[in-house]
Protein backbone atom coordinates (compact mmCIF):
# COMPACT_ATOMS: atom_id res chain seq x y z
CA UNK A 1 0.00 0.00 0.00
CA UNK A 2 3.15 2.54 0.83
CA UNK A 3 4.27 2.33 -2.53
CA UNK A 4 0.99 2.78 -4.42
CA UNK A 5 0.15 5.87 -2.77
CA UNK A 6 3.45 7.03 -3.01
CA UNK A 7 3.45 6.21 -6.51
CA UNK A 8 -0.01 8.37 -7.54
CA UNK A 9 1.32 11.10 -5.22
CA UNK A 10 4.69 11.61 -7.74
CA UNK A 11 1.70 10.79 -10.45
CA UNK A 12 0.06 13.91 -9.42
CA UNK A 13 3.33 15.96 -9.34
CA UNK A 14 5.18 14.73 -12.20
CA UNK A 15 3.42 12.75 -14.45
CA UNK A 16 4.64 10.48 -16.77
CA UNK A 17 8.17 11.32 -15.73
CA UNK A 18 7.06 8.25 -13.49
CA UNK A 19 8.16 4.85 -14.26
CA UNK A 20 6.43 2.25 -11.55
CA UNK A 21 7.75 -0.98 -12.18
CA UNK A 22 5.99 -4.37 -10.68
CA UNK A 23 8.21 -7.89 -10.65
CA UNK A 24 6.25 -11.10 -10.29
CA UNK A 25 8.47 -13.09 -8.12
CA UNK A 26 6.02 -16.13 -9.14
CA UNK A 27 5.63 -15.89 -5.20
CA UNK A 28 2.44 -13.38 -5.51
CA UNK A 29 -1.01 -15.13 -4.28
CA UNK A 30 -3.26 -16.27 -7.27
CA UNK A 31 -4.05 -13.70 -10.46
CA UNK A 32 -2.43 -10.84 -8.54
CA UNK A 33 -0.04 -10.11 -10.98
CA UNK A 34 -2.61 -9.23 -13.27
CA UNK A 35 -5.16 -7.42 -11.13
CA UNK A 36 -2.57 -5.42 -9.99
CA UNK A 37 -1.60 -4.30 -13.46
CA UNK A 38 -4.50 -3.24 -14.50
CA UNK A 39 -5.59 -1.31 -11.04
CA UNK A 40 -2.67 0.83 -11.27
CA UNK A 41 -2.85 1.28 -15.02
CA UNK A 42 -6.92 2.23 -14.36
CA UNK A 43 -5.66 4.84 -12.33
CA UNK A 44 -3.63 5.91 -15.09
CA UNK A 45 -0.23 4.90 -14.06
CA UNK A 46 2.82 4.63 -16.33
CA UNK A 47 3.21 0.99 -15.00
CA UNK A 48 5.97 -2.01 -16.89
CA UNK A 49 5.24 -5.73 -15.27
CA UNK A 50 8.02 -8.11 -15.40
CA UNK A 51 7.66 -11.61 -15.00
CA UNK A 52 10.38 -13.10 -13.51
CA UNK A 53 8.69 -16.25 -11.97
CA UNK A 54 11.31 -18.81 -13.83
CA UNK A 55 14.88 -16.88 -11.84
CA UNK A 56 13.06 -16.94 -8.67
CA UNK A 57 11.79 -20.16 -9.22
CA UNK A 58 15.52 -21.50 -10.30
CA UNK A 59 17.34 -19.62 -7.67
CA UNK A 60 15.19 -20.32 -4.75
CA UNK A 61 15.54 -24.15 -5.94
CA UNK A 62 16.35 -26.40 -3.32
CA UNK A 63 16.98 -23.59 -0.52
CA UNK A 64 14.63 -24.78 3.09
CA UNK A 65 16.33 -21.89 5.01
CA UNK A 66 14.08 -19.76 5.89
CA UNK A 67 16.44 -16.79 6.35
CA UNK A 68 18.00 -17.99 3.11
CA UNK A 69 15.10 -17.92 1.08
CA UNK A 70 14.23 -14.20 2.32
CA UNK A 71 17.78 -13.32 1.38
CA UNK A 72 17.99 -14.96 -1.87
CA UNK A 73 13.91 -13.26 -2.97
CA UNK A 74 15.75 -10.24 -1.89
CA UNK A 75 19.02 -10.41 -3.47
CA UNK A 76 16.86 -11.57 -6.98
CA UNK A 77 14.33 -8.68 -6.33
CA UNK A 78 17.10 -6.08 -6.78
CA UNK A 79 18.26 -7.76 -9.98
CA UNK A 80 15.88 -7.69 -11.79
CA UNK A 81 14.52 -4.36 -10.57
CA UNK A 82 18.03 -2.71 -11.19
CA UNK A 83 18.22 -4.11 -15.12
CA UNK A 84 14.78 -2.78 -15.63
CA UNK A 85 14.89 0.60 -14.18
CA UNK A 86 18.06 1.24 -16.01
CA UNK A 87 16.10 0.33 -19.11
CA UNK A 88 14.18 3.68 -18.56
CA UNK A 89 16.56 6.60 -20.44
CA UNK A 90 18.14 9.28 -17.98
CA UNK A 91 16.23 8.09 -14.66
CA UNK A 92 17.96 9.75 -12.19
CA UNK A 93 15.29 8.88 -8.93
CA UNK A 94 14.68 6.16 -6.95
CA UNK A 95 11.28 6.51 -5.00
CA UNK A 96 10.26 4.63 -2.04
CA UNK A 97 7.50 4.15 0.37
CA UNK A 98 9.09 4.38 3.24
CA UNK A 99 7.36 5.38 6.13
CA UNK A 100 8.16 7.68 9.03
CA UNK A 101 8.30 4.64 11.50
CA UNK A 102 11.08 3.63 9.30
CA UNK A 103 13.02 7.10 9.80
CA UNK A 104 12.84 6.87 13.36
CA UNK A 105 13.69 3.58 14.01
CA UNK A 106 16.97 4.12 12.07
CA UNK A 107 18.11 7.04 14.78
CA UNK A 108 16.22 6.07 17.91
CA UNK A 109 17.45 6.13 21.12
CA UNK A 110 18.10 2.64 21.44
CA UNK A 111 19.62 2.22 17.56
CA UNK A 112 17.94 0.48 14.90
CA UNK A 113 16.20 -2.87 16.53
CA UNK A 114 17.94 -6.27 16.44
CA UNK A 115 16.97 -8.01 12.72
CA UNK A 116 14.69 -10.43 14.02
CA UNK A 117 13.80 -11.71 10.24
CA UNK A 118 15.68 -9.76 7.53
CA UNK A 119 13.64 -7.85 5.62
CA UNK A 120 12.63 -7.31 1.83
CA UNK A 121 11.57 -4.10 2.11
CA UNK A 122 14.09 -2.35 3.61
CA UNK A 123 17.49 -1.00 2.67
CA UNK A 124 19.24 -2.97 -0.43
CA UNK A 125 17.92 -1.15 -3.23
CA UNK A 126 19.52 2.60 -3.33
CA UNK A 127 23.25 2.33 -2.50
CA UNK A 128 23.29 -0.31 -5.12
CA UNK A 129 21.64 1.73 -8.25
CA UNK A 130 23.11 4.80 -8.06
CA UNK A 131 19.99 7.30 -7.67
CA UNK A 132 19.08 9.49 -5.55
CA UNK A 133 16.14 8.85 -3.61
CA UNK A 134 13.04 10.33 -3.05
CA UNK A 135 10.91 9.64 0.04
CA UNK A 136 6.99 10.97 -0.22
CA UNK A 137 5.90 9.23 2.86
CA UNK A 138 8.60 9.58 5.09
CA UNK A 139 6.94 11.91 7.18
CA UNK A 140 3.79 9.76 8.03
CA UNK A 141 2.61 7.05 10.13
CA UNK A 142 1.04 4.06 8.99
CA UNK A 143 -2.60 4.93 9.49
CA UNK A 144 -2.01 8.52 8.04
CA UNK A 145 -1.26 7.19 4.48
CA UNK A 146 -4.11 5.16 4.67
CA UNK A 147 -5.75 8.86 4.76
CA UNK A 148 -3.57 10.35 2.61
CA UNK A 149 -4.72 7.10 -0.33
CA UNK A 150 -7.52 7.89 0.53
CA UNK A 151 -7.60 11.96 0.08
CA UNK A 152 -5.74 10.46 -3.25
CA UNK A 153 -8.49 8.53 -4.24
CA UNK A 154 -7.65 5.36 -4.23
CA UNK A 155 -10.30 2.66 -3.72
CA UNK A 156 -10.92 1.39 -0.70
CA UNK A 157 -10.04 -2.45 -1.63
CA UNK A 158 -6.59 -1.23 -2.67
CA UNK A 159 -6.16 0.88 0.79
CA UNK A 160 -7.60 -2.15 3.20
CA UNK A 161 -6.00 -5.18 1.64
CA UNK A 162 -4.21 -7.19 4.09
CA UNK A 163 -0.29 -7.06 4.71
CA UNK A 164 1.26 -9.21 2.79
CA UNK A 165 5.22 -10.00 3.31
CA UNK A 166 7.47 -8.94 0.93
CA UNK A 167 9.24 -12.28 0.05
CA UNK A 168 4.88 -13.62 -0.33
CA UNK A 169 4.32 -17.09 -0.62
CA UNK A 170 7.95 -18.06 -0.76
CA UNK A 171 8.02 -18.22 3.53
CA UNK A 172 4.16 -20.11 3.23
CA UNK A 173 5.95 -22.39 1.40
CA UNK A 174 7.86 -24.52 4.51
CA UNK A 175 10.67 -26.08 3.40
CA UNK A 176 12.01 -25.64 -0.30
CA UNK A 177 9.81 -23.89 -2.96
CA UNK A 178 8.90 -25.56 -6.40
CA UNK A 179 6.21 -23.86 -8.68
CA UNK A 180 4.27 -26.93 -8.32
CA UNK A 181 4.08 -26.27 -4.63
CA UNK A 182 3.53 -22.14 -5.76
CA UNK A 183 0.39 -23.65 -7.81
CA UNK A 184 -1.08 -25.77 -4.88
CA UNK A 185 -0.47 -22.79 -2.00
CA UNK A 186 -2.55 -19.67 -4.68
CA UNK A 187 -5.45 -22.28 -5.19
CA UNK A 188 -5.63 -22.91 -1.91
CA UNK A 189 -4.92 -19.14 -0.43
CA UNK A 190 -7.39 -18.38 -3.26
CA UNK A 191 -10.63 -20.05 -1.86
CA UNK A 192 -10.14 -19.36 1.56
CA UNK A 193 -9.15 -15.50 0.62
CA UNK A 194 -12.42 -14.96 -1.49
CA UNK A 195 -14.84 -17.04 1.49
CA UNK A 196 -13.66 -14.29 4.39
CA UNK A 197 -14.50 -11.58 1.98
CA UNK A 198 -17.91 -13.72 0.93
CA UNK A 199 -18.79 -14.42 4.49
CA UNK A 200 -17.75 -10.47 5.35
CA UNK A 201 -14.86 -11.59 7.66
CA UNK A 202 -12.06 -9.88 5.42
CA UNK A 203 -12.37 -6.58 7.20
CA UNK A 204 -12.37 -7.95 10.24
CA UNK A 205 -8.89 -9.68 10.29
CA UNK A 206 -5.88 -7.85 10.04
CA UNK A 207 -4.07 -10.79 7.96
CA UNK A 208 -4.96 -13.99 6.79
CA UNK A 209 -3.00 -16.48 4.40
CA UNK A 210 -2.85 -20.36 3.83
CA UNK A 211 0.71 -21.90 5.29
CA UNK A 212 1.54 -25.09 2.91
CA UNK A 213 3.54 -27.47 5.65
CA UNK A 214 6.17 -29.92 4.92
CA UNK A 215 4.03 -32.86 5.85
CA UNK A 216 2.62 -35.35 4.42
CA UNK A 217 -0.27 -37.07 5.66
CA UNK A 218 -2.93 -40.31 5.02
CA UNK A 219 -6.41 -39.52 3.54
CA UNK A 220 -8.98 -41.77 1.58
CA UNK A 221 -10.86 -40.08 -0.98
CA UNK A 222 -13.32 -42.60 -2.64
CA UNK A 223 -12.29 -45.84 -2.64
CA UNK A 224 -8.61 -44.74 -2.37
CA UNK A 225 -5.97 -44.35 0.01
CA UNK A 226 -3.78 -40.66 -0.59
CA UNK A 227 -1.18 -39.39 1.04
CA UNK A 228 -1.13 -35.46 0.37
CA UNK A 229 -0.39 -32.33 1.62
CA UNK A 230 -1.18 -30.48 4.60
CA UNK A 231 -2.01 -27.00 4.70
CA UNK A 232 -2.53 -24.46 8.05
CA UNK A 233 -5.04 -21.43 7.57
CA UNK A 234 -3.91 -18.53 9.43
CA UNK A 235 -6.23 -15.27 10.55
CA UNK A 236 -5.16 -12.56 13.10
CA UNK A 237 -6.76 -9.54 14.39
CA UNK A 238 -4.34 -7.18 15.16
CA UNK A 239 -4.36 -3.01 15.30
CA UNK A 240 -0.54 -2.82 14.53
CA UNK A 241 0.93 -6.05 13.82
CA UNK A 242 3.04 -5.91 17.17
CA UNK A 243 0.55 -8.29 18.88
CA UNK A 244 -2.03 -10.63 17.34
CA UNK A 245 -4.55 -13.26 18.65
CA UNK A 246 -6.10 -15.77 16.43
CA UNK A 247 -9.46 -14.81 15.23
CA UNK A 248 -12.41 -16.75 16.53
CA UNK A 249 -13.82 -17.86 12.71
CA UNK A 250 -16.77 -19.57 12.80
CA UNK A 251 -16.91 -23.61 12.76
CA UNK A 252 -19.19 -23.33 9.66
CA UNK A 253 -17.03 -21.29 8.00
CA UNK A 254 -13.86 -23.16 9.05
CA UNK A 255 -15.79 -26.41 7.72
CA UNK A 256 -16.65 -24.73 3.83
CA UNK A 257 -13.24 -23.54 3.27
CA UNK A 258 -12.01 -26.98 4.66
CA UNK A 259 -14.22 -28.45 2.29
CA UNK A 260 -13.88 -26.93 -0.68
CA UNK A 261 -9.76 -27.05 -0.17
CA UNK A 262 -9.47 -30.33 -0.07
CA UNK A 263 -11.90 -30.86 -3.20
CA UNK A 264 -10.83 -28.43 -5.30
CA UNK A 265 -7.29 -28.42 -4.89
CA UNK A 266 -5.22 -31.24 -6.18
CA UNK A 267 -2.75 -31.97 -3.81
CA UNK A 268 -4.25 -30.91 -0.64
CA UNK A 269 -6.00 -33.78 1.65
CA UNK A 270 -5.94 -31.78 5.38
CA UNK A 271 -6.70 -28.23 6.43
CA UNK A 272 -5.42 -27.37 10.51
CA UNK A 273 -6.10 -23.59 11.64
CA UNK A 274 -3.46 -22.22 13.73
CA UNK A 275 -4.70 -21.11 17.04
CA UNK A 276 -1.88 -19.62 18.27
CA UNK A 277 -1.19 -15.76 19.29
CA UNK A 278 1.38 -13.33 18.67
CA UNK A 279 3.61 -13.19 21.15
CA UNK A 280 4.78 -16.09 21.66
CA UNK A 281 3.99 -17.13 17.91
CA UNK A 282 4.85 -15.24 14.70
CA UNK A 283 1.92 -14.22 12.51
CA UNK A 284 4.03 -15.31 9.66
CA UNK A 285 5.44 -19.39 9.63
CA UNK A 286 9.01 -17.92 8.80
CA UNK B 1 4.76 24.60 9.18
CA UNK B 2 4.51 24.80 12.63
CA UNK B 3 4.74 21.24 14.83
CA UNK B 4 5.27 19.65 18.23
CA UNK B 5 8.86 18.42 18.98
CA UNK B 6 8.46 14.74 21.36
CA UNK B 7 11.66 14.44 22.87
CA UNK B 8 12.06 10.66 22.90
CA UNK B 9 13.73 9.42 26.16
CA UNK B 10 13.58 5.48 24.39
CA UNK B 11 9.88 4.78 25.92
CA UNK B 12 7.83 2.06 24.22
CA UNK B 13 5.31 4.44 23.62
CA UNK B 14 6.67 7.49 22.09
CA UNK B 15 5.30 6.74 18.82
CA UNK B 16 2.09 6.00 20.52
CA UNK B 17 2.49 9.60 21.28
CA UNK B 18 3.21 11.18 17.90
CA UNK B 19 0.37 9.37 16.34
CA UNK B 20 -2.18 11.04 18.70
CA UNK B 21 -0.59 14.40 17.97
CA UNK B 22 -1.19 13.76 14.71
CA UNK B 23 -4.60 12.45 15.19
CA UNK B 24 -5.58 15.71 16.60
CA UNK B 25 -4.38 17.63 13.05
CA UNK B 26 -1.45 18.81 14.57
CA UNK B 27 2.66 17.87 12.97
CA UNK B 28 5.01 16.86 15.07
CA UNK B 29 8.39 15.41 14.83
CA UNK B 30 10.23 13.07 17.10
CA UNK B 31 13.62 13.18 17.80
CA UNK B 32 16.09 11.23 20.22
CA UNK B 33 16.94 13.41 23.17
CA UNK B 34 20.90 13.16 22.59
CA UNK B 35 19.98 14.45 18.79
CA UNK B 36 17.50 17.39 19.44
CA UNK B 37 17.35 19.76 16.57
CA UNK B 38 17.55 23.75 17.05
CA UNK B 39 14.41 25.47 18.35
CA UNK B 40 12.88 27.86 15.25
CA UNK B 41 9.66 29.76 15.59
CA UNK B 42 8.04 26.69 13.75
CA UNK B 43 8.21 24.33 16.81
CA UNK B 44 4.85 25.43 18.97
CA UNK B 45 5.69 22.95 21.91
CA UNK B 46 7.97 20.24 23.24
CA UNK B 47 6.59 17.27 25.35
CA UNK B 48 8.93 15.32 26.82
CA UNK B 49 8.30 11.42 26.46
CA UNK B 50 8.60 8.48 28.65
CA UNK B 51 12.00 6.18 29.45
CA UNK B 52 12.56 3.07 30.57
CA UNK B 53 15.68 4.32 32.86
CA UNK B 54 14.31 5.66 36.15
CA UNK B 55 16.14 9.64 36.88
CA UNK B 56 18.03 7.77 39.48
CA UNK B 57 20.13 6.11 37.36
CA UNK B 58 23.71 7.60 36.68
CA UNK B 59 23.22 6.38 33.07
CA UNK B 60 19.74 7.18 32.43
CA UNK B 61 18.89 10.02 29.76
CA UNK B 62 19.86 13.63 30.71
CA UNK B 63 19.40 16.88 28.57
CA UNK B 64 19.86 20.48 29.15
CA UNK B 65 16.21 22.09 29.04
CA UNK B 66 17.09 25.94 28.97
CA UNK B 67 16.52 26.85 25.64
CA UNK B 68 13.19 25.02 26.15
CA UNK B 69 11.77 25.50 29.57
CA UNK B 70 10.07 28.19 30.37
CA UNK B 71 10.02 29.97 26.40
CA UNK B 72 7.85 27.40 24.76
CA UNK B 73 4.83 25.34 26.41
CA UNK B 74 6.61 22.07 27.61
CA UNK B 75 4.74 18.50 28.90
CA UNK B 76 6.34 15.85 30.53
CA UNK B 77 4.99 12.57 30.14
CA UNK B 78 5.80 10.18 33.09
CA UNK B 79 10.15 9.56 32.95
CA UNK B 80 9.57 13.09 31.62
CA UNK B 81 7.36 14.15 34.68
CA UNK B 82 9.66 12.93 37.18
CA UNK B 83 12.67 14.27 35.00
CA UNK B 84 10.97 17.85 35.40
CA UNK B 85 10.66 16.94 39.50
CA UNK B 86 14.31 15.32 39.84
CA UNK B 87 16.31 17.69 38.22
CA UNK B 88 14.97 20.91 39.31
CA UNK B 89 14.67 20.61 43.15
CA UNK B 90 11.77 17.80 43.78
CA UNK B 91 12.54 14.30 44.86
CA UNK B 92 11.33 11.08 43.24
CA UNK B 93 12.39 7.71 45.33
CA UNK B 94 11.55 3.99 44.12
CA UNK B 95 8.04 3.19 45.41
CA UNK B 96 7.00 0.54 47.77
CA UNK B 97 4.63 -1.07 44.99
CA UNK B 98 5.43 -0.10 41.70
CA UNK B 99 2.16 1.34 39.57
CA UNK B 100 1.22 -0.36 36.56
CA UNK B 101 -2.22 0.06 34.85
CA UNK B 102 -5.81 1.31 35.53
CA UNK B 103 -6.10 4.62 38.00
CA UNK B 104 -9.12 7.22 38.46
CA UNK B 105 -8.45 10.89 39.19
CA UNK B 106 -9.49 11.64 42.68
CA UNK B 107 -9.02 15.26 42.72
CA UNK B 108 -8.52 17.90 39.96
CA UNK B 109 -7.40 21.61 40.16
CA UNK B 110 -10.05 23.40 39.22
CA UNK B 111 -9.66 26.18 36.60
CA UNK B 112 -6.34 24.92 34.89
CA UNK B 113 -5.79 24.85 30.89
CA UNK B 114 -4.54 21.03 30.97
CA UNK B 115 -7.64 19.20 32.75
CA UNK B 116 -10.55 21.95 31.02
CA UNK B 117 -13.25 19.52 30.46
CA UNK B 118 -11.82 16.01 31.93
CA UNK B 119 -14.31 14.40 34.02
CA UNK B 120 -13.74 13.80 37.89
CA UNK B 121 -12.88 10.16 38.48
CA UNK B 122 -11.44 9.84 34.39
CA UNK B 123 -9.68 6.68 34.50
CA UNK B 124 -5.93 6.97 33.02
CA UNK B 125 -3.39 4.32 32.51
CA UNK B 126 -0.18 4.07 34.84
CA UNK B 127 3.19 2.56 34.14
CA UNK B 128 6.10 3.60 36.47
CA UNK B 129 8.20 2.11 38.94
CA UNK B 130 9.73 5.22 40.42
CA UNK B 131 7.25 7.84 41.93
CA UNK B 132 7.68 11.17 43.12
CA UNK B 133 7.25 12.24 46.62
CA UNK B 134 8.04 15.85 46.50
CA UNK B 135 7.75 18.82 44.38
CA UNK B 136 9.65 21.71 44.03
CA UNK B 137 8.77 24.94 45.30
CA UNK B 138 7.39 26.71 42.71
CA UNK B 139 5.53 23.60 41.53
CA UNK B 140 1.61 23.53 41.93
CA UNK B 141 -0.42 20.32 41.84
CA UNK B 142 -3.11 19.64 39.20
CA UNK B 143 -4.00 16.57 39.74
CA UNK B 144 -4.20 13.27 42.03
CA UNK B 145 -5.01 9.18 42.11
CA UNK B 146 -5.64 7.82 44.97
CA UNK B 147 -2.14 5.75 44.77
CA UNK B 148 0.31 8.80 43.23
CA UNK B 149 -0.50 12.11 45.25
CA UNK B 150 1.60 14.27 42.03
CA UNK B 151 -0.04 12.56 38.87
CA UNK B 152 0.14 15.89 37.04
CA UNK B 153 1.30 19.40 38.42
CA UNK B 154 2.69 22.23 36.53
CA UNK B 155 5.32 25.25 37.20
CA UNK B 156 4.10 28.40 38.73
CA UNK B 157 4.28 31.25 36.09
CA UNK B 158 5.05 28.88 33.41
CA UNK B 159 3.76 27.24 30.26
CA UNK B 160 5.35 23.62 31.68
CA UNK B 161 3.12 21.02 32.43
CA UNK B 162 3.69 17.26 33.60
CA UNK B 163 1.64 14.46 33.99
CA UNK B 164 2.49 10.77 35.56
CA UNK B 165 -0.11 8.74 33.55
CA UNK B 166 0.15 7.98 29.88
CA UNK B 167 -2.43 10.68 27.36
CA UNK B 168 -1.31 8.72 24.86
CA UNK B 169 -2.67 5.10 25.26
CA UNK B 170 -6.24 4.06 24.66
CA UNK B 171 -6.68 2.96 28.22
CA UNK B 172 -6.22 6.62 29.53
CA UNK B 173 -9.60 7.53 28.51
CA UNK B 174 -9.77 11.46 28.05
CA UNK B 175 -6.17 10.97 26.71
CA UNK B 176 -6.64 12.65 23.59
CA UNK B 177 -8.56 15.45 25.68
CA UNK B 178 -5.95 16.40 27.62
CA UNK B 179 -3.39 16.44 24.65
CA UNK B 180 -5.73 18.94 22.95
CA UNK B 181 -5.83 20.69 25.57
CA UNK B 182 -2.46 20.97 25.67
CA UNK B 183 -1.51 21.69 21.76
CA UNK B 184 -4.51 24.32 20.74
CA UNK B 185 -4.98 25.85 24.23
CA UNK B 186 -1.96 25.85 25.73
CA UNK B 187 0.75 25.53 22.46
CA UNK B 188 -1.77 27.59 20.26
CA UNK B 189 -1.10 24.97 17.46
CA UNK B 190 -4.35 25.86 14.84
CA UNK B 191 -4.79 22.04 13.95
CA UNK B 192 -4.63 22.09 10.11
CA UNK B 193 -2.39 18.88 9.27
CA UNK B 194 -4.29 17.14 7.59
CA UNK B 195 -4.35 14.63 4.62
CA UNK B 196 -5.26 16.95 2.36
CA UNK B 197 -3.04 20.16 2.98
CA UNK B 198 -0.07 17.55 3.13
CA UNK B 199 -1.18 16.24 -0.44
CA UNK B 200 -1.16 19.45 -1.36
CA UNK B 201 2.13 20.85 -0.28
CA UNK B 202 3.41 17.64 -1.02
CA UNK B 203 2.82 17.73 -4.52
CA UNK B 204 4.55 21.25 -4.58
CA UNK B 205 7.63 20.05 -2.86
CA UNK B 206 7.89 16.81 -5.46
CA UNK B 207 7.47 19.83 -8.02
CA UNK B 208 10.21 21.40 -6.89
CA UNK B 209 12.52 18.89 -5.99
CA UNK B 210 12.37 16.29 -9.31
CA UNK B 211 11.43 19.20 -11.82
CA UNK B 212 11.66 17.23 -14.95
CA UNK B 213 14.01 14.63 -14.05
CA UNK B 214 12.32 11.00 -14.38
CA UNK B 215 11.57 8.76 -11.52
CA UNK B 216 11.43 4.99 -11.12
CA UNK B 217 9.31 3.17 -8.36
CA UNK B 218 9.10 -0.36 -6.88
CA UNK B 219 5.74 -1.52 -6.89
CA UNK B 220 5.38 -3.63 -3.82
CA UNK B 221 2.68 -6.03 -2.62
CA UNK B 222 3.36 -5.25 0.91
CA UNK B 223 1.37 -4.13 3.97
CA UNK B 224 4.43 -3.56 5.91
CA UNK B 225 7.78 -1.73 6.08
CA UNK B 226 7.90 -0.83 9.54
CA UNK B 227 10.84 -1.68 11.34
CA UNK B 228 9.69 -2.55 14.25
CA UNK B 229 7.04 -4.88 12.60
CA UNK B 230 9.89 -7.07 10.77
CA UNK B 231 8.52 -10.16 12.56
CA UNK B 232 5.50 -10.50 10.81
Amino acid sequence: MDSTVAGVLLHKAIGSNLTCIFVDNGLLRKDEFNNVLDSYKGMGLNVIGIDAREKFWNDLKGITDPEMKRKTIGRDFIEVFDVEAHKIKEVKWLAQGTIYPDVIESVSVNGPSATIKSHHNVGGLPEKMKLKVVEPLNLLFKDEVRRVGKALGIKGELLGRHPFPGPGLGIRILSDVTPEKVRILQEADAIFVQALKDWELYDKVWQAGVMLLPVQSVGVMGDERTYENVVALRAVASTDGMTADWVHLPYEFLAKVSNDIINKVRGINRVVYDISSKPPATIEWE
Amino acid sequence: MEKILILDFGSQYTQLIGRRVRELNVFCEIHPFNHFPAIDESVKGVILSGSPYSVRDKNGPRIDLSEIRGKLPLLGVCYGAQYLAHFFGGEVAASDSREYGRANLKWIEEDNLLFNQVSDNSQVWMSHGDTIVRLPKNYILLASTADVEFAAFKIEDEPTYAIQFHPEVYHTTEGSKLLKNFLVDICGCSQNWTPDSFVEATITQLKQKLGNDKVVVALRRSGFNCGRCLVA
